[in-house]
């Protein structure tokens, strides 16, 4: 079994699915609304910002990093904290972050471990309309699917797997 | 003399008089000195339309940190998917009745400091001992006045005010138990109230102290303190206290000066002790605050090691005695197994540790001031030949049998980069551990988990040497409550943002990525005219940094309540004058009555005192009490991202609800703006926190210039970060008057785009129902 990165962190008895490249790409191309939430580890962003510009998926910015993502010439979607974003995800009445109605799959990358973990709890406890990917850094047992916990290296490869996945859909 | 009971007269058998009580004139005086207002010594429900009032603008938002209930033997409940527990309770409400739970062990630390204190300086000093703040402080004890309704004159009149406080932590403490409270927001209420309760604790426990103690009384120019392990002169025994109940410290410094030690002996601190320790004497040393307990124990620095109440770490005996350093117990709240030898002859005292006896207990501060001193002495020598950290090719050689595993980093709580470090020195490169020294919070969590025991802590320090052991800095000592004559001073431009706010940096050291971010925070807002205040860890936190110009930030700013200050407030206990200073913006800037009117004066606040707390390294029960009792005061709180982990948060949606507010000079329903927006709010980084905490900084009542500061500081910061203006700019441009003049053309085009339409300010709303509706 998948332990948590974080190893303490064990919640759930309930734990949500190791995440494969495959399975990742199905639910982005299953969702009808999905969402990128990009946090402050900056360790992926061109990859983030790739998946939203290929699969035309909104993108929100928290914390600091909508300046990170200027000085790559993207506006980011929406510009929030994590917990702010995470409290509009859950409420069914958010019509989404380009208006479009509320998300139905969130997809969250880089953010700090221990407060995505904690937002991803948020949302399987108070958000039964969204389904949660975790692709930061090591297995986020909070998440309907999340990595399993790779070495940079397989991480990056991890990540480049679930485009070709999408391409060849 | 009249005395209370019944009578009956001489010749008069049929006649009985009762007196129930005699007023005496002391009392007659205290009825008269303001009306008493509708809530004196609140219980539970006397507040709770308030907290409903605040917890329908900012909506409590949950993030369990545990999906189940484990409190009573129908557990383990699993209480995911909608399921309840086995008594009833959903997710919910066990996050807020965790959160209570939380918050009541907080109070009762504080209250426990509290009663400890004032019972022992009613022992030194009398009951009778004056409470005296000196001349430039009328208000002297603003939360007794609000909360209970009295004005405590002595030490004794302070009794009273624990008694109530003991009595309402219990009534709260018990709706914790199985099958009482079931509904979230009267949870929250209750944590809100027993936090609020703390506010009290902490102020009796500060007042006493300052009374009792002669501490600084509010002292803008208080003594620069010497800071950091360098401070200390090694070549003299050295005491360490570690803790915040500071009657074992004073009663050492008072011993060594009294037997002519004072140039002999080195007396230091850790946490909050060392900040209270240094309001009774500018010459002991602050080595820094908790995260460094762990380093300085294992830097065998510390002769004698002494410990009183909270935050200490549960392990140090065993660490003590790895550096051969006799530990000392002083309160009930620490015992570990070791013998009480408080009736137990000092000099056998003496003579049993330095016989190697690990530790004592000894609970009288001036038997164990003896104690302690007499041990230092004659343990120096012998601990000199001790050597306590691994050399540099020891440290090479202890990195060499790490397997590379990397469960370091994973128990690391900030994911802090251990495994990479240990590959560099095995080479020798031991600057990936030195450079893990400042974000390491020295929790040896990384060595709990190590496969090999390695000592990863002590491997940390070591190659950091030059660093830890080199840097010396200056913390100004703590000074108390805020003076009345500065709120006079300050009161006007605060309430109308030309000052643009109180950031106020409080609690532990549980920072993301290390001490310097506060300091960093302070700094920012600083130069820009606000009024920082700290306490606590963060006021340590904020020494160990210098500015450009090589100095401290309290070498560098003024300790005067006034914008551009940085003012050390003092220990978590004094956290309770920065909302004493919010409090008597209303009381004397406004001339609100404070006597049992505390729904009124929290009203004032929330609407006009622009000030913001900054919980950065949050770690204890302590400080989610001390930011949920802010909380009920009407004064958000920014967390850092580990403050996630206290699983609520209190946050308004801007997006999705309206503020139905009373404008207080027509009586009418207005919408109101988000400002604040959040009563308690993680950041995930410092960068996010310091454009929040401008944000939260504005108030409604803001004239034209206050607003226009206040958005420019916004503004000026969004853009340094975010490089665009802020999004939500429109909601707090209430018309053309607001903008900044600078920034006018990019603004204004800026509200063009977002359909922005001026309104009217409407500087004095309310969420009390004016009284005609009631």
């Amino acid at each position: 079994m998948t332990r948590a990165y974080q190893c303490a962190n064990v919640s759930d008895p309930h734990p949500g699915k190791v995440a494969t490249s495959a399975s990742v790409a199905a639910a982005i191309k299953r969702a009808e609304r999905p969402v990128i939430i990009v946090g402050s580890e900056l360790r992926h962003l061109d990859w983030a910002l790739d998946l939203a510009k290929e699969q035309n998926i909104p993108i929100v910015a928290t914390a600091h990093v909508a300046g990170a993502m200027r000085e790559k010439g993207v506006r980011p979607d929406r510009e929030m904290g994590a917990i702010e974003i995470t409290n509009l995800l859950k409420s069914p009445e958010w019509d989404g972050v380009r208006g479009e109605g509320q998300h139905d799959l969130a997809i969250f990358t880089d953010v700090l471990y221990y407060l995505e973990a904690q937002m991803l709890s948020a949302l399987k406890h108070f958000a039964p309309h969204i389904k949660t990917i975790s692709l930061t850094r090591g297995h986020q047992p909070n998440a309907d699917q999340s990595l399993p916990n790779l070495s940079e290296k397989k991480m990056g490869e991890f990540l480049a797997e679930i485009m070709g996945a999408l391409a060849e859909s | 003399m009249i005395k209370d009971g019944r009578f009956i007269l001489d010749g008069m058998e049929n006649v009985v008089i009762n007196i129930g009580k005699v007023t005496t004139e002391e009392e007659l005086a205290e009825q008269e000195w303001e009306p008493m207002g509708p809530t004196p010594k609140p219980g539970i429900l006397s507040l709770r339309n308030w907290d409903h009032r605040l917890l329908k603008d900012f909506p409590p938002f949950y993030a369990p940190i545990c999906d189940m209930c484990c409190l009573c033997t129908y557990g383990k409940c699993d209480l995911t998917e909608n399921r309840k527990g086995a008594c009833g309770i959903d997710i919910a409400a066990q996050q807020a009745r965790m959160v209570t739970i939380a918050c009541c062990i907080g109070t009762a630390a504080h209250a426990g400091h509290a009663n400890h204190v004032l019972h022992e300086l009613i022992k030194w000093r009398g009951r009778d001992h004056p409470i005296d703040l000196g001349p430039y402080i009328d208000v002297e004890a603003p939360i007794i006045r609000t909360v209970v309704g009295t004005r405590p004159k002595t030490l004794g009149d302070l009794e009273e005010i624990l008694d109530y406080v003991n009595q309402q932590l219990v009534h709260v403490l018990s709706s914790t138990h199985t099958g009482q409270e079931g509904s979230f927001i009267d949870f929250e209420s209750k944590a809100l109230h027993v936090s609020m309760i703390d506010n009290l604790a902490k102020e009796v426990a500060d007042i006493a102290q300052i009374a009792g103690f002669d501490f600084p009384r509010g002292d803008p120019d208080a003594a620069l303190i010497d800071f950091g392990f360098g401070a200390v002169d090694r070549t003299k025994p050295i005491i360490v206290f570690i803790g915040h109940y500071p009657a074992v410290s004073v009663a050492t410094i008072d011993y060594i000066e009294e037997h002519g030690l004072s140039d002999k002996i080195e007396v230091c601190g850790i946490c909050c002790t060392a900040i209270e320790t240094s309001r009774y004497s500018a010459s002991a040393k602050v080595i820094g605050p908790l995260s460094m307990q762990l380093f300085f124990v294992r830097s065998g620095i510390a002769d004698v090691i002494v410990l009183d109440e909270q935050c200490v770490r549960t392990d140090l005996l065993e660490e003590a005695q790895k550096v051969g350093a006799p530990l000392i117990l002083t309160t009930d709240k620490i015992c570990y197994n070791l013998p009480d030898v408080t009736n137990r002859d000092s000099d056998k005292v003496v003579e049993d540790l330095l016989n190697g006896a690990p530790g004592v207990l000894i609970s009288d501060p001036h038997k164990a001031a003896k104690v302690i001193t007499e041990t230092a002495l004659k343990v120096k020598p012998k601990r000199d030949a001790l050597n306590h950290l691994p050399e540099l090719e020891e440290v090479r050689e202890l990195a060499e049998a790490c397997i590379e595993c990397g469960w370091c980093d994973r128990a690391c709580p900030n994911s802090l980069p251990v495994k990479d470090a240990m590959i560099k020195a095995k080479e020798g490169d031991f600057e990936g551990l030195s450079n893990l020294f400042s974000p390491c919070m020295s929790c040896g969590r990384c060595e709990s988990e190590c496969k090999k025991d390695l000592p990863i802590v002590s491997m940390i320090l070591k190659s950091a040497q030059e660093i830890a052991f080199g840097e010396t800095y200056t913390m100004r000592a703590g000074r108390g409550p805020v003076l009345d004559t500065e709120i006079r001073k300050v009161g006007a431009p605060l309430v109308l943002g030309e000052i643009p706010g109180i950031v106020a940096l409080v609690g532990c050291s549980n920072f993301p990525d290390g001490e310097v971010e506060v300091a960093k925070i302070a700094e920012e807002f600083a130069r820009r005219n606000y009024i920082v205040v700290a306490t606590g860890c963060s006021a340590m936190a904020m020494a160990m940094y210098r500015c450009e110009d090589g100095q401290t930030l309290y070498e560098k700013y003024p300790g005067t309540f006034d914008a551009g200050g940085v003012v050390n407030i003092g220990s978590c206990v004094a956290n309770a004058h920065i909302i004493g200073a919010a409090i008597k913006v209303a009381a004397i800037f406004a001339r609100i009555p404070l006597r049992g009117n505390f729904e009124e004066i929290a009203d004032y606040i929330l609407n006009k005192v622009g000030a913001c707390g900054v919980a950065w390294g949050a770690m204890s029960q302590k400080a989610a009490s001390i930011g949920t009792g802010t909380n009920r005061w009407g004064l958000p709180v920014v967390l850092g991202p580990h403050g996630s982990k206290y699983r609520r948060a209190y946050i308004s949606n801007k997006e999705l609800s309206e503020w139905e507010l009373y404008d207080k000079r027509t009586g009418e329903v207005v919408e109101g703006e988000p400002a604040p927006e959040y009563l308690a709010y993680p950041a995930e980084t410092m960068e996010e926190a310091i454009v929040l905490i401008a944000k939260l900084c504005i108030r409604p009542s803001d004239n034209a210039k206050g607003r226009q500061i206040k958005l420019s500081n916004y503004v000026d910061l969004y853009k340094k970060y975010m490089e665009t203006l802020p999004p939500d700019l429109h909601l707090f441009v209430r018309n053309e008057r607001d903008i900044p003049i600078t920034m006018k053309d990019e603004i204004m085009e800026y509200l063009e785009e977002a359909g922005w339409k001026p309104r009217k300010a409407i500087g004095d709303l309310s969420r009390l129902v004016p009284e005609e509706e009631v």
